[in-house]
């Protein structure tokens, strides 16, 4: 049987670049029953098994002639197709749209983000369509994904002290002058939502690390600002920072939480 | 085998008569050709891979006793379609291919200036 396993070695090495495992496993069963069969016959007109096999062999043809029409093998000095040769391009575009992505993400911009990894599945989907030598780009450019998603989770779930700066209130106690801030914020509020930005991408522009607020009446908005360094504890006018994770009884509490797209903001009452 | 096509008109003749694995399948060319095709063995296989991709031929797994499975390999409605199209054009390819080589008409043919003798 040496005559056969060495062939099956040759041809399992000729084919393993360009099929996946399951597909390579059964072509390789075909070829060895085959030429089990085949040496058999040559055993029943009389020759001794290792000659049956050889004769087996050379009645199959050799490897090149099996696997020539499979894409050739990586490293080839020729033929080397472009597809082959395009896969670690792809690979290297994907993870650095990805970084990019994370890095977009946390400067804020959560819209573009989510449009930025649909893409990148859709053009990792796009790339590997039919393509068994883009399987492990595909794989890598999932983890990519998985942990690029998996960082978004725990920015999400995990808002930390450094992840708000909480505001002094500049209102007045009197009525009218309260009366038209709160009004004014209620109308750059919407102007932020309408331009499709969270507050804290506009601020950020205007005051480099430090974020604005805006405060009314009797309460204001603090904003959160996930690029402060988690040293920075600034005393509110209200007394302590909120504390590292959220209250678990915030809805009741005297400080009011409110749902922004993507991320917590605090609203607190005044005095 | 002369030409890549021939080989798989052969190899859906050969299924016409009924689902075979990839050894009976060589057998059985063997025995009716006699050996005339010369066929690699090993170049069956990439060809029923590639009917089997094209919707012409269905190969299922077949267990065996204490020795690997099989591969049986049968025409699908799309196969028998495909040899019906091979059946005639093989047979337009062979009726002309055997007018020429029957043709006997010993005249004379003039072509481009030269004199050409057509012998019968």
């Amino acid at each position: 049987m040496a005559n056969i396993r060495a062939f099956l070695v040759e041809l399992e090495a000729r084919l393993a670049p360009s099929l996946d495992e399951g597909l390579l496993q059964e072509r390789l069963t075909e070829a060895e029953v085959h030429l089990r069969d085949r040496a058999q016959e040559f055993e029943e007109i009389g020759l001794p098994p290792l000659e049956a096999e050889a004769r087996a062999g050379a009645a199959f043809g050799a490897a090149e002639e099996y696997a020539e029409d499979l894409p050739p093998a990586r490293g080839a000095s020729s033929g080397l197709k472009a597809e082959t040769r395009a896969a670690p391009i792809v690979f290297t575009l994907a993870l650095i749209l990805s970084l990019g992505l994370c890095a977009t993400y946390v400067l804020g911009m959560q819209g573009i983000a989510l449009a930025g990894v649909i893409s990148v599945l859709a053009l990792g989907f796009f790339a590997v369509l039919g393509r068994p030598l883009y399987l492990r780009s595909l794989l890598s450019l999932g983890a990519v994904t998985a942990g690029f998603l998996l960082v978004v989770l725990c920015l999400e779930l995990v808002p930390t002290v450094s992840a708000f700066e909480p505001v002094r209130p500049h209102f007045s106690p009197e009525g009218g002058r309260a009366y038209r801030r709160l009004k004014e914020f209620d109308a750059n509020w919407q102007q932020v939502r309408d331009a499709g930005m969270p507050p804290i991408a506009r601020r950020r522009s205007r005051c480099g690390r430090k974020t604005g607020g805006s405060c009314a009446l009797d309460w204001c908005v603090v904003r959160c600002e996930k690029a402060m360094p988690m040293s920075w504890t600034r005393t509110t006018a209200f007394g302590s920072p909120p504390s590292r994770r959220l209250p678990s009884d915030f809805s009741s509490s005297s400080r009011r939480w409110r749902r922004w797209p993507g991320r917590w903001v605090p609203v607190c009452e005044a005095g | 085998m002369a030409f890549a096509k021939d080989l798989e008109a052969v190899v859906l003749g050969v299924l016409q008569e009924g689902g075979r694995h990839g050894y009976e399948i060589a057998r059985r060319i063997r025995e009716i050709d006699e050996g005339a095709l010369n066929a690699r063995e090993g170049r069956l296989y990439p060809l029923l891979h590639r009917l089997e991709a094209e919707g012409a031929i269905l190969g299922t797994w077949v267990p065996q006793d204490g020795r690997p499975p099989r591969k049986v390999y049968a025409l699908t409605a799309q196969g028998w379609d495909a040899l019906a199209t091979h059946r005639a054009a093989w047979r337009s390819y062979a009726g002309a291919i055997e007018s020429v080589l029957e043709h006997r008409t010993g005249v004379k043919v003039e072509e481009a200036g030269h004199e050409v003798i057509v012998r019968g």
